[in-house]
């Protein structure tokens, strides 16, 4: 895998700008970082939350709360990896609370399921974030699309590198046993990863 | 990076990656939403990130604070502007409440100013109605668009000097040299407004003893001048129009019980002062891993008109129980002839966020039982 541009095609020295006006009190200029990232953290939180309903929702709750928290935000991570640490933990609360909705209301939210038509579940690689788990899906999209490095990752998750490079080859195993399950693959040989 | 990869892994990364490059957001930006959500939490709930200062007799109890704004009048026609309400005042643009007294003339002009090496420092507006006094400054001759510098300390006041011009706190004291008793203050540049500042002290204390009209001493340090710029200024309490009660009203609702000690109306503010005690109550939605925050008093009058505390700061723990809130409110549209007090908490999740609606309003758990109302006599 090429070494990319983690966060996107977004110009830092213009968010780091943005970021700068905003903490100055020039509030507007945080559409310029919404603007720069929004469609990244909705597909992030789209995949995670698998429901189109609830991305939307999340993107903006996120937005507002990295505004609320900009004072807070230092140098030591990029701005991109703190903003999906920001999304990571709020799309993980998300889960969570699903899950105890899903206690209180089980009934409701299989209707609530079966009656959300944008659940990604149609394409092949739909089918297969389906059969994974929330983290590995947010693994694969912060190492596969966005290209970040497993020290960064750690540094979104809270997790170790180690552990994360560990995971990220499980994953790997298990994606390509899926393609083979799909006929895609017969000798599934897998690559070691540094 | 891995140091290869075989052709399916390959291709199947590919797949992911052209796949989830195609997910388009369903709208054009949600840029709209999110700074019109931003801008209704800084309204009623204060930023965090552009609050100038607060300063709080009790800052265990006031955290938060609201944006200050105000408008902008010229020294100069101050004066003149006082006799015709209709126009223009430093309080325009602030709440609707001293936009009003400034409409209706209840606010007095001073017009006093101080000039020291190239500053000056003019106190253009005053109002003052017995449960806050409002200060309106406005500075010349200093092209900084900052008009408050710093706060390095609220303690010490200590502020920011290397700009020449920048205003530390400005300290408001009787003639003896006793404080003015408040329980929070606001100062804060006049947002949109160059070179204005606003003072609020809040929530006044021992005010009987202040009488309807006294003199006040306001010392304003100013960055690089080595004297503080110092004003004598008589202030005029608001008379007409004020409704002050003391309901002795309350309900409870478990161990939890208030009673509303009393209740001011002015004809810009409304003054709320809660006495408590017992839990907070929680709903069956609030346990687990959620919480209740403090209790909040909304007001309801009789034509239905909804009022929040000015402040919506709230401690940062799970169902904090205030033995005595005082709290200030904008003013309702007119004199009603009920209050009704309706209590609420809302929701703290584990991580102490409080839970919002699909609007980004807070959630809140009302509890009809802690209802009462109030008759305006």
């Amino acid at each position: 895998m090429e070494q990319g541009n983690p966060g996107g095609q977004v110009n830092p020295n213009m968010i780091e700008e943005a970021i700068h006006k905003v903490r100055a009190g020039e509030k507007h200029a945080f559409t310029s970082v919404i603007t720069a990232y929004e469609r990244q953290i909705y597909t992030y939180c789209y995949y995670i939350l698998r429901s189109r309903e609830e991305a939307e929702d999340a993107v903006q709750d996120i937005f507002v709360k990295v505004y609320q928290e900009l004072g807070r935000y230092e140098k030591r991570i990029s701005f991109s990896a703190w903003l999906y640490k920001v999304a990571y933990h709020h799309c993980l609360d998300q889960l969570r609370r699903h899950k105890r909705r899903s206690r209180l209301m089980s009934l409701y939210k299989l209707q609530l399921v079966r009656e959300t038509p944008e659940s990604p579940v149609n394409s092949p690689v739909d089918r297969m974030f389906g059969d994974l788990t929330s983290e590995e899906r947010s693994l694969l999209i912060l190492r596969v699309i966005e290209q970040y490095s497993f020290e960064e990752i750690a540094q979104i998750t809270g997790s170790s590198s180690a552990a994360l490079r560990k995971k990220y080859e499980r994953l790997r195993r298990k994606l390509i046993q899926q393609k083979a399950n799909e006929g895609g693959c017969t000798r599934g040989e897998v690559a070691e990863s540094n | 990076m891995e140091k290869w990869q075989n052709q399916t892994e390959k291709q199947m990364l590919e797949q992911i990656r052209s796949s989830i490059g195609k997910v388009q957001l369903p709208v054009d930006s949600y840029n709209e939403q999110i700074m019109n959500r931003i801008e209704h939490m800084e309204i009623k709930g204060g930023s965090k990130l552009i609050k100038k200062t607060l300063a709080a007799a009790c800052v265990a109890v006031m955290i938060g604070l609201g944006t200050v704004t105000a408008g902008f009048i010229s020294p100069v026609w101050a004066d003149t502007l006082s006799q015709f309400p209709v126009f223009s005042s430093i309080f325009k643009h602030t709440d609707p409440g001293l936009k009003l007294a400034a409409e209706k003339g209840l606010t007095t002009s001073p017009n006093m100013s101080v000039t020291k090496d190239g500053v000056t420092l003019s106190v253009t507006e005053v109002f003052y109605d017995g449960t806050r006094l409002a200060i309106g400054f406005e500075r010349a001759g200093i092209m900084d668009e900052r008009v408050l510098a710093e706060i390095t300390d609220f303690k010490t006041h200590d502020f920011d000097q290397s700009t020449k011009g920048l205003l530390g706190l400005p300290v408001v004291t009787q003639v003896s040299g006793e404080p003015i008793s408040f329980g929070s203050s606001s100062t804060g540049d006049v947002e949109g407004q160059a070179q204005t500042l606003l003072l609020e002290l809040n929530e006044l204390r021992n005010t009987a003893a202040l009488g309807d009209e006294f003199k006040v001493d306001i010392s304003v340090p100013v960055a690089q001048i080595a004297e503080p710029f110092e004003f004598q200024v008589t202030v005029k309490k608001v008379t007409e129009g004020v409704i002050n009660l003391t309901p002795g009203q309350g309900a409870s609702k478990g161990s939890f019980h208030y009673t509303v000690k009393s209740l001011d109306i002015t004809p810009a503010t409304l003054r709320l002062i809660v006495t408590s005690e017992g839990e907070v109550p929680a709903s069956p939605e609030q346990t687990g891993e959620y919480a209740p925050t403090e209790v909040f008093y909304e007001l309801v009058d009789d034509a239905g008109n909804v009022i929040n505390p000015r402040q919506m700061g709230y401690a940062m723990a799970k169902a904090v129980q205030h033995p005595i809130l005082d709290n200030l409110y904008n003013t309702l549209p007119q004199i009603p002839k009920t209050i009704t007090v309706r209590p609420y908490t809302c929701t703290f999740d584990s991580e102490l966020n409080i839970l919002l609606d699909a609007n980004g309003e807070r959630v809140k758990t009302y509890y009809k039982e802690l209802e009462t109302t109030i008759v305006i006599p």
